[in-house]
């Protein structure tokens, strides 16, 4: 078990879920794969299928349909795992709080490890809240706050 | 902002707005697509009262509206069999005010935004908002 | 015998960075019929704008989409100036015209940038990328922010430009136009960039102003169209004339696209020599009363704001159509007929912004 929690330090393998958000920070989450800042350079790669994740990346303040397929696809990650909100909206709902489709943050739905706030959150926030993502799951502190 | 309200000689109001009725729309808007009219969308206004529906096309850079007014359960005529285009800005009149719509070519049965968790249309004004007691 | 299968594409699937699910028919390997499952982002913007004060719905209406959040601010800052009767001071106008373009520039590069890796041709997604940094560094410069500017207010301009940065800004712009230059024919001349877009998901002129697409997909079809002819801001004065080509293609809206690139570097620049003196703000006052229908034209095309005013500080109602609204009609028209492998071109060849849509 010890390499297999060495390597998953070293290239931890992201999902970004989209739940809702104004594409603002999608695009940095893109921005923070490209030459410039560049999270390949800490073996992090992004993946389309939630069972190879093992961080899960959501943007948006998470939409009642997007609360559906955001609770599915962090069911369906194996653990350990970590989910980071990216964004204020993901965080606390931000602007689109009084909205009438929105729950107002991605821990309305399902256990948040690490929260960048930033509306757009900059890609070194971004960066930065992965390793720390990364970090917390190696501890093996699950944290256990409420469905 | 604390100021008082300046006093506008006259509103301003959007140019170009041919009041028609219910029955007369989709000939209206059969005219509007022979002439080369490219759709842009509706707007539905809810007055409290009645729904105020908005069609607006655009031809060369000049814009054209058509207002229909119609109660708040009566049916209007789709134009997608005119303008396919318009299901979507139809669909969403659907969900969000629960306007009912006849003839739509692709229906979503007023869930194409809003998921069942919403099952009032939130756009449209309750009864109490009507009568002038909150909102 | 065809064999019919029923595919749901998304609503969480690597080439889609937004969450929205299209369900397809294919008969084969061509495709039948598509029908879009949408609701995903809604979030009910319309109506949390009635609710705000009318100044907060400048914070807001630049959340409905982040890509192309100047202009949606500027739509927005216009149509309350008209139902309050106020004109920004000139200075106001020009610089309002700078950053419109300039996020008209950066949603330009990453739609390229996109288009390449829908081909999967990763190294030129990451080269336009990196371009795109450049603009992304003039944004951070001159507004404070990298994707949400926020630098339009009711009545003008919340911040200035000084001497400095609008020499940085001509410098990155100098910068960003020789890159370009020389990355360019590597999409727009590839022969096998070319396999796969030339007289893909056609649209001839007369059907895509039936199916009201608007913006580059409009402009590839042979139109010309672009609201800023209308001459809103400064363009009035900065001489503009729009891009068109004939054919219609996934190809012909690349080139669009491409060469509007250099046109919204060549309006940056003469915007920036022009730039009068004087004040940034006109104090807005009363609250705004009447209706009033506002068209600009955002990166992906026109985009509409009709507001009505009560006379309190809350709007009675906000109405906003973005272009990829009226986009994605066509896509229903294009992709039936198309073989599966390119539905990725072809969805992305109208430059789709899901959370615009349903807002
Ligand atoms: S935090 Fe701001 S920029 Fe990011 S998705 Fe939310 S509204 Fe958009």
């Amino acid at each position: 078990m010890k390499l297999i929690d060495k390597a998953r330090m070293k290239s931890p393998w992201v999902l970004h879920y989209n739940a809702g958000s104004c594409n603002g920070c999608d695009i940095e989450i893109l921005s923070c794969l490209t030459p410039m800042y560049d999270l390949e350079r800490f073996g992090i790669v992004n993946v389309g299928n939630p069972k190879h994740a093992d961080v899960l990346l959501v943007t948006g303040p998470v939409t009642h349909r997007g609360a559906r397929v955001l609770r599915n696809l962090y069911e369906q990650m194996p653990s350990p795992k970590a989910v980071v909100a990216v964004g204020t909206c993901a965080c606390s709902g931000g602007v689109f709080r009084n909205c009438y489709n929105c729950l107002g943050g991605v821990d309305k739905v399902i256990p948040v490890d690490v929260y960048i706030p930033g509306c757009a959150a900059k890609p070194e926030a971004i960066i930065d809240g992965v390793l720390m993502a990364v970090e917390r799951m190696s501890e093996h502190t699950p944290l256990k706050r409420g469905k | 902002m604390g100021e008082a309200h300046t006093i506008h000689a006259e509103l301003p109001d959007i140019e170009n707005v041919q009041v028609v009725p219910k029955e007369q729309l989709l000939e209206r808007v059969a005219q509007l697509a022979e002439q080369g009219h490219r759709f842009i969308t509706t707007t539905c206004i809810d007055n409290g009262e009645r729904f105020e529906v908005y069609y607006h096309f655009d031809r060369q850079l000049a814009m054209t509206h058509l207002q229909v007014t119609i109660d708040r359960d009566a049916p209007l005529p789709s134009i997608t069999p005119i303008y396919f285009c318009a299901f979507v800005a139809e669909n969403e009149m659907k969900d969000l005010f629960g306007l009912r719509i006849d003839g739509l070519m692709v229906d979503y049965q007023g869930r194409m935004l809003v998921s069942d968790e919403l099952p009032t249309p939130p756009m449209r004004k309750s009864d109490a908002r009507r009568n002038g007691d909150g909102s | 015998m065809a064999v019919k299968t029923v595919l749901p594409f998304g609503p969480q699937h690597p080439v889609l960075p937004e969450p929205i699910q299209l369900r397809i028919t294919l008969e084969d390997e061509s495709i039948g019929q598509v029908l879009p499952a949408l609701g995903y982002v809604h979030r009910g913007i319309e109506k949390a704008g009635e609710k705000n004060d009318y100044p907060l719905n400048v914070f807001l209406v630049e959340r409905i989409c982040g890509i192309c959040s100047a202009t949606h601010g500027l739509a927005y800052c216009l149509a309350i100036e008209k139902l309050l009767g106020i004109e920004p001071p000139p200075r106001a106008n020009y610089l309002r015209v700078v950053w419109a373009e300039l996020h008209r520039l950066h949603s330009h590069l990453l739609w390229l940038g996109l288009l390449a890796d829908a081909f999967g041709f990763e190294s030129l997604f990451m080269q336009i990328w990196r371009i795109r940094e450049t603009v992304m560094d003039v944004l951070e410069q001159t507004a404070g922010n990298r994707v949400i500017i926020s630098v339009c207010s009711i009545g003008g301009v919340r911040r200035d430009l000084s001497e400095q940065q609008i020499e940085q800004t001509m410098n990155a712009l100098a910068d960003c136009e020789r890159q370009l230059k020389a990355i360019l024919p590597a999409i727009l001349e590839d022969y096998t960039v070319k396999k796969r877009t030339v007289g893909k998901g056609v649209l001839p002129t007369e059907k895509a102003i039936r199916l009201g697409v608007v913006g580059p997909t409009l402009r590839a079809s042979g139109v010309a169209q672009d609201l800023r002819m209308t001459g809103y801001a400064a363009y009035g004065e900065l001489g503009f004339e729009p891009v068109v080509e004939q054919a219609g293609d996934c190809y012909a809206r690349a080139v669009v696209r491409a060469r509007e690139c250099f046109q919204t570097i060549d309006l940056i620049r003469r915007a920036l020599e022009r730039l009068p003196e004087g004040d940034i703000q006109t104090k807005p006052r009363g609250n705004p009363n009447g209706k009033a229908i506002v068209r600009v034209e955002a990166p992906r095309g026109e985009l509409m704001y009709f507001v009505v005013g009560n006379g309190t500080k809350n709007l009675e109602r906000m109405r906003v159509r973005t272009p990829t609204l009226a986009n994605a009609p066509a896509l229903l028209e294009m992709l039936p007929g198309a073989e599966f492998a390119d539905v990725p071109v072809i969805t992305l060849s109208i430059d789709p912004c899901i959370s615009c849509t349903e807002r």
